[in-house]
């Protein structure tokens, strides 16, 4: 999938960041665009390189595959 | 007879040995402990609550007790420190952010209650990264070099361990807490595996990467608190009921034949040159033990680090939902920022992440498949000065929160077991620590190799002058 994370502006961040009821400090809606764009790009990256069936690592009841 | 610093730098066991045979009383203990904390923590700063009275209460009953034949253990009479994310009955617990000023609990969390059963003598509150995102500790500082920070979060309880103001503390984990600290520090700590130890009243930072664990000056100090806390807990969903061993026992100081996995990539990739020496010096050690070294590659590590943000940043603005609408003002500024990125995450990068997780947890148990446990810098350089933000690696940057987290969150996503030992000191004479990583619920294995290398070193004897 194509990452369009480079082309979210600051002003499309603050309206997200409305929709869900939440004022941004004015001074971290740069840092956060910024921060977004690399962990999408490399999450996504990442994607790419494993199968398309991978299940969800989270397993609140804390069971472990590898058993000891 | 002993004197004041002696009796403050003594080991756990040491001090409770001591204790059981009457060497020395929990009374005697506790006051030379917090006339140590009113002199040195001025400069320190490592505690945020110090329970003068109720500290000398606990080691009144514990004397009390003993003398009537009510020995409870190693723990019976010790001080020492809770993190201040822990809830403490009556005791204010901030988790070191004005959100939480004025909480006090009306009840002691798992841990909590479980060292108290023990008969350890609590002397206070110790400080944290706010809600233990971060690794500045502020306002605590590393008492090798007070120009430099704890690191953190568990800041407060290992510059308190290497100041000599407890005998043990608690720590948490999410992506290093308990291991950064117990490396920039000079001292011992361990994050069980997941599920090892309750978290129940303990201040989320991420319900799926937050470990609880102990933090101490010795290997075997470990063992004792670990054994104490450790076990399945009906009021925390993610503790697993797996059977707890005598960790103590299991320091034999034999590790002939164990097979300690060498990672040959990413985690000796931007590493200082004294921690890469150290680190290497101490396989040299384990390897004169008896232990083999055994070359294992980890497949699939890039952009892990881009796979562990999302995760920690979305469950904690998840966890701080309401007060970051309510009151954000009263976050720290670093905090509010994390806070607010996770807020904006997309959901598909989050479940993307905990997928790509599956694959990185999958690749450590294939790589320990042939391996007793790997060892690994636990962090790639010594603890940075007050206020730096960035680490230089070469012609490379890197911020200090992602260099902190670098070689200890891996850990933290697979959920093994992970301590870190003191191995060295840099010519700036600022500790250096040397991570060793078990399988699954194996933590005895991990703090048998690295009780063998505390026995061949002397590391973790040294202490800051503190003058």
């Amino acid at each position: 999938m194509e990452n369009h994370d480079d082309q979210l502006t600051e002003d499309d961040l603050r309206h997200i960041a409305k929709s869900a009821g939440l004022t941004l400090k004015a001074a971290n809606v740069g840092q956060i665009a910024d921060t977004l764009r690399t962990l999408r790009a490399g999450v996504m990256r990442k994607d790419r390189t494993f199968a398309a069936h991978t299940p969800l690592a989270i397993r609140f009841d804390a069971s472990w595959e590898g058993k000891p | 007879m002993i004197k004041p610093m002696e009796v403050c730098y003594l080991d756990l066991h040491e001090a409770a040995r001591r204790v059981a045979e009457k060497d020395i009383s929990p009374v005697e203990l506790t006051e030379t402990l917090l006339a140590r904390i009113d002199t040195v923590d001025v400069r320190v700063r490592s505690y945020v609550t110090v329970l003068h009275e109720e500290a000398r209460r606990a080691a009144r009953v514990a004397e009390q007790s003993m003398r009537r034949g009510g020995y409870r253990g190693p723990l019976h009479g010790i001080p020492i420190a809770i993190k201040d994310l822990y809830n403490t009955k009556g005791v204010e617990t901030t988790s070191c952010s004005k959100v939480r000023a004025g909480f006090i609990p009306d009840k002691d969390c798992t841990v909590v209650s479980k060292l108290r059963e023990a008969g350890a003598v609590i002397l206070g509150k110790v400080t944290t990264h706010e809600f233990a995102f971060g690794f500045d500790s502020v306002p605590t500082r590393n008492p090798w070099n007070l120009d430099h920070i704890p690191s953190g979060s568990s800041g407060g309880s290992g510059a308190a361990l290497a100041a000599g103001l407890c005998f043990a503390a608690t720590g948490s984990d999410t992506g290093g807490s308990i291991r950064a600290p117990a490396a920039a520090n000079g001292i011992a700590g361990i994050k069980p595996t997941y599920g090892r130890v309750s978290k129940e009243g303990v201040a989320v930072l991420s319900w799926s990467l937050d470990h609880t664990g102990p933090m101490a000056r010795s290997v075997r100090d470990l063992a004792i608190v670990l054994h104490a806390i450790a076990g399945f807990d009906p009021d925390d969903p993610h503790t697993k009921d797996v059977p707890v061993p005598d960790y103590a026992a299991a320091l034999t100081g034999n590790i002939r034949g164990v097979r300690i996995g060498v990672p040959r990539n990413y985690f000796f990739d931007d590493v200082q040159a004294p921690v890469q020496d150290a680190v290497t010096a101490a396989i040299g050690t384990l390897q004169s033990l008896g232990a083999n070294a055994v070359p294992v590659t980890i497949a699939g590590l890039d952009d892990i680090l881009d796979c562990f943000f999302p995760l920690v940043t979305s469950e904690a603005s998840t966890y701080h939902q309401k007060t970051l609408r309510q009151s954000p003002d009263l976050f720290g500024e670093d905090v509010r920022l994390f806070l607010e990125t996770g807020e904006l995450m997309l959901a598909t990068t989050y479940i993307t992440a905990q997928r790509a997780r599956s694959v990185f947890k999958a690749s450590f148990r294939e790589a320990l498949q042939d391996v007793d446990v790997m060892v690994t810098p636990t962090q790639p350089m010594t603890a940075p000065k007050v206020g730096q933000t960035v680490c230089r690696f070469g012609d490379r940057e890197e911020s200090v929160f992602a260099a902190s987290a670098r070689f200890c969150a891996p850990f933290n996503l697979s959920g093994l077991p992970a301590a870190s030992v003191p191995c060295g000191f840099a010519p700036d004479g600022l500790p250096i620590g040397l991570q060793i990583v078990g399988k699954p619920f194996d933590e005895a294995t991990v703090l048998r190799v690295a009780d063998a290398f505390e026995r061949h070193s002397d590391w973790h004897l040294r202490h800051p002058a503190l003058k």
